[in-house]
């Protein structure tokens, strides 16, 4: 890494976005939206922002996994935080989030980016994402049958493992 | 002293207070004890966002200097898990407490956990029926122990005020020795100590570089301004609006 990217490397890594004196901070609701546990939830934040430095430096456009991308939206809700403390101040630069615009060539298109982001994250931090946030390109686009539910009007039933491979 | 230097704070609380003993109580020793050995270290970080905004002072937990070489308790894993494969990473205090929590279960879980060491194995046994559902059974072992450590604990009690007024060095000397056990000794806390027990907890921060938040007293007590996490983290998913007043 060149000394300038390690500089913003260092900018984004300590880019707080947890406010410690909210009852209900970032990680909190992230965990929570996402029925995740709060060291998952650390870890994938700490992966967007590899994602978010990665976007700083690739010559070509990238797409995250969806934990990732959920991150991302979280942040995107913290409009303050993210437009004017994270993108203004810290990195310099608005980046923009593009939701895809559905059918086969976009889809086409969003798997090859979602692999040149795995091997451009490989090449930067000279170590593979983990897979349990970076999932393969196949696992990335067959699982997104997402749904907002109530819970508090539903019970969730995970699928035994046969139906579920 | 002899137990009180060899057993962890947590497994001192398991022998002595069984069935009284709350999570919220081991998780608070055991977190100090692994601070106060420098396995764990706070890291405090004032950051100003940006130049509209006011400097926010936030407090970390990140490895400390004998992190790699200390060899953890079975229990002592569920605040140490997530460090290693995230080679420096700093973790919120108030996240760390939830992470532990998580990782610990339940109270019956973590106790589990804490009698799995090799200290605690001779001193407790479970039937099939409490393996099944849960609970153990305190052997002769375990029963000697509790003996012993009870009269230690009063031992120190009693010594407290005595040593204290013949200088802090002294009682310095038994913290170093006992580590987290002295937040199980009943005197420590009292106001009666006048204040000497701040110039104590300031000590104990310089040799171990624990910073506490700027607002805090320095005395003992004001370890509970960082475990108000440990009691809010039971329910703490809960509290809280969603969207604040913005409507999101």
């Amino acid at each position: 890494m060149k000394e300038a990217d390690n500089l913003l490397w260092n900018k984004i890594k300590t880019f707080e976005l947890d406010d410690p004196t909210a009852p209900l901070t970032f990680t909190d609701r992230l965990a929570r939206e996402n029925g995740w546990s709060m060291e998952y939830s650390l870890k994938t934040v700490c992966e967007y922002k590899k994602f978010m430095f990665l976007l700083c430096l690739a010559p070509h456009p990238l797409t995250p996994s969806d934990q990732v991308d959920q991150v991302w939206h979280l942040h995107l809700l913290y409009t303050y935080s993210y437009w004017t403390l994270f993108c203004q101040h810290t990195i310099k630069r608005a980046i923009h989030h593009g939701p895809t615009k559905g059918g086969s060539l976009e889809k086409e298109q969003y798997l090859d980016w979602y692999i040149k982001t795995k091997a451009f994250y490989q090449d930067i931090f000279e170590q593979a994402p983990p897979e349990d946030i970076w999932p393969s390109a196949e696992k990335r686009f067959k699982e997104r049958h997402f749904q907002r539910v109530n819970l508090s009007q539903y019970w969730l039933v995970k699928k035994p493992q046969f139906f579920n491979p | 002293m002899k137990y009180l230097t060899m057993l962890s704070p947590a497994e001192t609380l398991l022998v002595l207070r069984r069935e009284t003993t709350t999570l919220n109580e081991l998780l608070k020793v055991t977190l100090w004890d692994l601070l106060y050995k420098s396995v764990l270290q706070t890291l405090q970080v004032s950051r100003q966002p940006s130049p509209q905004d006011p400097p926010c002072t936030f407090i970390y937990i990140v490895k400390g200097e004998y992190f790699d070489t200390y060899k953890p308790l079975p229990h002592e894993g569920v605040f140490l898990y997530p460090f290693p494969t995230n080679n420096g990473i700093e973790i919120l205090f108030r996240h760390l407490v939830k992470i532990a929590y998580q990782n610990a279960g339940s109270r019956q879980k973590f106790l589990h956990l804490v009698s799995q060491s090799e200290q605690m194995k001779t001193c407790f046994s479970q039937t099939k029926l409490q393996k099944i559902f849960g609970g153990y059974s305190i052997t002769a072992n375990g029963l000697a122990l509790e003996k012993d450590l009870a009269k230690e604990l009063a031992e120190l009690e009693a010594r407290l005020p005595s040593l204290l007024e013949s200088g802090k060095e002294k009682v310095l000397e038994i913290y170093r020795q006992i580590k987290g056990n002295m937040l199980l000794i009943q005197g420590i806390e009292s106001t009666s100590l006048g204040g000497l027990d701040k110039q104590l907890w300031e000590e104990v921060q310089q040799e171990q570089n624990m910073p506490l938040p700027a607002s805090c007293s320095g005395t003992f007590s004001s370890f509970d301004s960082y475990s108000e996490s440990f009691d809010s983290s039971c329910g703490g998913d809960s509290n809280g609006g969603d969207s604040g007043g913005d409507g999101c």
